[in-house]
């Protein structure tokens, strides 16, 4: 599904240029369940922006689906988000002033999903993450964890193929890391590929395959770790 | 992402700074009201005053001849009346009255005041279709030489409001000749017959008049033509008179240098459309500062829009990041700008219509609502939101995800 051949990704900041990735050579398959971990600006978030269509890589290949991400335009890109990938993001990026409601309807909505259907859809999306109760509150209305759940219900909503997690968990006590763990291998189970970052091991020991990334490459590729 | 979505979000996201939206559609508020205003109140004014003169009827003709002219022929009463009957028996002109008009001062109480005096005959009348008297009478062939007034409806409300000055008493001062006169009528209002305001004039015999000032020569005349579309048939007419008149009863001294003609045809309708020439300078100066007005509102739109651009770069990211297309946050601009101006529109020219209105109000004639300067006002300031809006659009498009990822 995809395909990372040589893949770099420089920042520019200011004079320099930040190099986050240094080389990346990868491959995830329909139907994995992968953890990516390593330090902390080790450039975890990084590759999963580039795995998730966000960043375009500055040099090397980034397949999706067998099309190269680096040579498709704004448009297709945004449909490939938006269609294909499901991306719970570090920070969460929610709609400050939308509903929890509101804001995992939004996929739907640039999806071109009728307001009915929309309003179905996400009602079961935020059951799923255990919210259906906080439909109605704002972002500032909501823990740290009830945002990263809505987050999480919203990158469900478009059904999609791919499942792209920053620290899903990150913000979420034991317990309820324990519920959405549950939750990402039953999505795992109905055919769906999810790759997760974790800074926790107990996270990543729990998925098929473990990435390790430190300085920019990968340090260590496990798989088959159960 | 549907229209309906597209409204939904940009609703919402003008409601979350009112202050700033409400700040944004003033310009454009003040110009289409300006708009509006101006061209309904024009359009009242106009109407009005089509309605006076049309009052007294599109058919009537002003003929002046300057007293000079007919020098060689002064003691030509006989000529006055001779052209009168002339002016009657033209095919195209239906009726012809002579009459003087003058600038005299009325003396009431003991207070002066400026007033125009219309030497009448008792024909007078019949040139217009609604003048009669309200108290009293109009001038009768009785009354030829004697001291009697006739007061118009504005002069009789001014100066004797309240009170029927019918048998009352007036100085006038004539010629240098100070006079007693009687009040015998007040007429109705009736409007404005060339530059001469019917009702804020006062009516003497004309024969009084002609011997009051020594002259017995008529100098002016109204004709009215037979109906709307003989005018200039009526006016071709009357004007053959005059030179054929003219020529005649000055021979002896045709030849001298004056070569400016000694008389003046006019037509009620050549007043109106005076009228309408200078008023539509008017509209297009107004016009033009209103339309300046709408510019700097357009620009203010603009300006905001850029304002909520950067400062929504987070909110773009987030779109964009999950899936939104950079046409669909293009749209999601140019549509919060379509709809800032478009309100404004609508709030414009409610304002310019409640002016309009409150300028008919005194200016007492009618308000005219027209549809045409509605839809010009929104459909300008739909415009106005596309041509200011979309370069904040676009900008707004062509942000990276990435930025909004970083920006906070
Ligand atoms: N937009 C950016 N501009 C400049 N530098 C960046 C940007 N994003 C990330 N970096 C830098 O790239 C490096 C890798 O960042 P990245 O976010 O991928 O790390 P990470 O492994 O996800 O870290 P963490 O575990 O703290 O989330 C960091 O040193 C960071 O400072
Ligand atoms: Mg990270």
């Amino acid at each position: 599904m995809i395909e990372l051949t040589n893949v770099t990704k420089d920042y520019p900041m200011g004079e320099l240029v930040y190099h986050a990735l240094l080389g990346i050579t990868l491959s995830i398959q329909e139907h994995e369940f992968a953890a990516i971990t390593g330090p902390s600006g080790s450039g975890k978030s990084t590759l999963l922006h580039i795995i998730g269509a966000v960043h375009r890589p500055t040099s090397g290949e980034a397949l999706f689906d067998g099309e190269n991400l680096g040579e498709m335009s704004r448009e297709d890109l945004s449909k490939i988000r938006n269609e294909k990938i499901g991306f719970i993001f570090q920070s969460f990026f929610l709609l400050p002033r939308a509903t929890a409601q509101a804001n995992v309807e939004l996929p739907l909505a640039y999806a071109g999903v009728p307001r009915k259907k929309r309003t179905e859809i996400a009602r079961s999306c935020l059951e799923r993450v255990g919210l259906a109760d906080y439909a109605e509150h704002r972002p500032t209305q909501l823990s740290g964890g009830q945002s990263q759940r809505v987050a999480i219900a919203r990158g469900l909503a478009n059904s999609p193929r791919l499942i792209l997690g920053d620290e899903p968990t990150g913000n979420l006590d034991s317990h309820t890391t324990q519920e959405i763990m549950a939750l990402f291998h039953s999505l795992h189970d109905e055919g769906r590929t999810i790759v997760l970052v974790t800074h926790e091991q107990e996270v990543a020991q729990v998925t098929k395959r473990e990435i390790v990334l430190k300085d920019g490459l990968i340090a260590e590729d496990r798989n088959g770790t159960t | 992402m549907g229209l309906h979505e597209m409204l939904r979000t940009a609703i919402t996201a003008l409601r979350a700074h009112k202050m700033r939206t409400t700040l944004s559609i003033l310009g454009i508020v003040i110009g289409v009201a300006a708009i509006v205003a101006i061209i309904a109140i024009v359009n009242g004014a106009t109407a009005s005053m089509k309605e006076q003169i049309s009052g007294l009827g599109m058919r009537t003709i002003t003929v002046m001849i300057f007293p000079n002219a007919l020098s060689a022929a002064s003691s030509a009463r006989a000529l006055t009346d001779e052209l009168t009957s002339k002016f009657e028996a033209l095919p195209d002109v239906s009726k012809a009255v002579p009459t003087s008009s003058s600038n005299a001062t009325a003396i009431i109480e003991g207070k002066e005041y400026s007033t125009s005096v219309a030497g009448a005959v008792p024909e007078y009348t019949e040139l217009f279709d609604n003048f009669y008297p309200t108290s009293g009478r109009f001038i009768y062939s009785m009354d030829e030489q004697r001291r009697v007034v006739v007061l118009g409806a504005t002069f009789a409300e001014e100066y004797f409001s309240g009170e029927d000055p019918v048998g009352k008493r007036l100085t006038l001062v004539i010629s240098n000749q100070t006079l007693a006169f009687t009040i015998i009528g007040v007429m109705c209002s009736a409007g404005t017959v060339g530059m001469q305001d019917l009702d804020d004039t006062i009516y003497v015999p004309l024969s009084t008049i002609q011997t009051l000032s020594g002259s017995r020569q008529f100098t002016s005349y109204i004709a009215q033509a037979k109906d709307e579309t003989s005018v200039n048939a009526a006016a071709a007419e009357i004007e053959a008179v005059l030179k054929e008149v003219i020529a005649t009863s000055t021979t002896s001294q045709s030849s001298n240098s004056r070569s400016r003609t000694p008389y003046r045809v006019t037509l009620q309708q050549q007043y109106i459309e005076t009228y309408e020439s200078t008023v539509g300078t008017m509209t297009l100066i107004l016009g033009g500062v209103a339309a300046i007005a709408l510019l700097v509102g357009g620009i203010g739109i603009m300006n905001i829009m850029l304002v909520s651009v950067t400062e929504r770069t987070r909110e773009i990211g987030i779109r964009l990041a999950i899936g939104a297309r950079p046409k669909d946050i293009r749209t999601q601009f140019l549509v919060e700008a379509i709809m800032t101006s478009s309100i404004g529109g609508l709030i414009g020219l409610g304002t310019g219509w409640l002016c309009a209105w409150l300028g008919s109000m005194f200016g007492d004639w009618p308000f005219v609502m027209s549809v045409y300067p509605a839809l010009l006002a929104v459909g300008f300031s739909f415009l106005i939101g596309v041509t200011f809006g979309l370069y904040p659009a676009v900008r707004a498009a062509k942000l990276d995800p990435v930025d909004a990822l970083r920006y906070e």
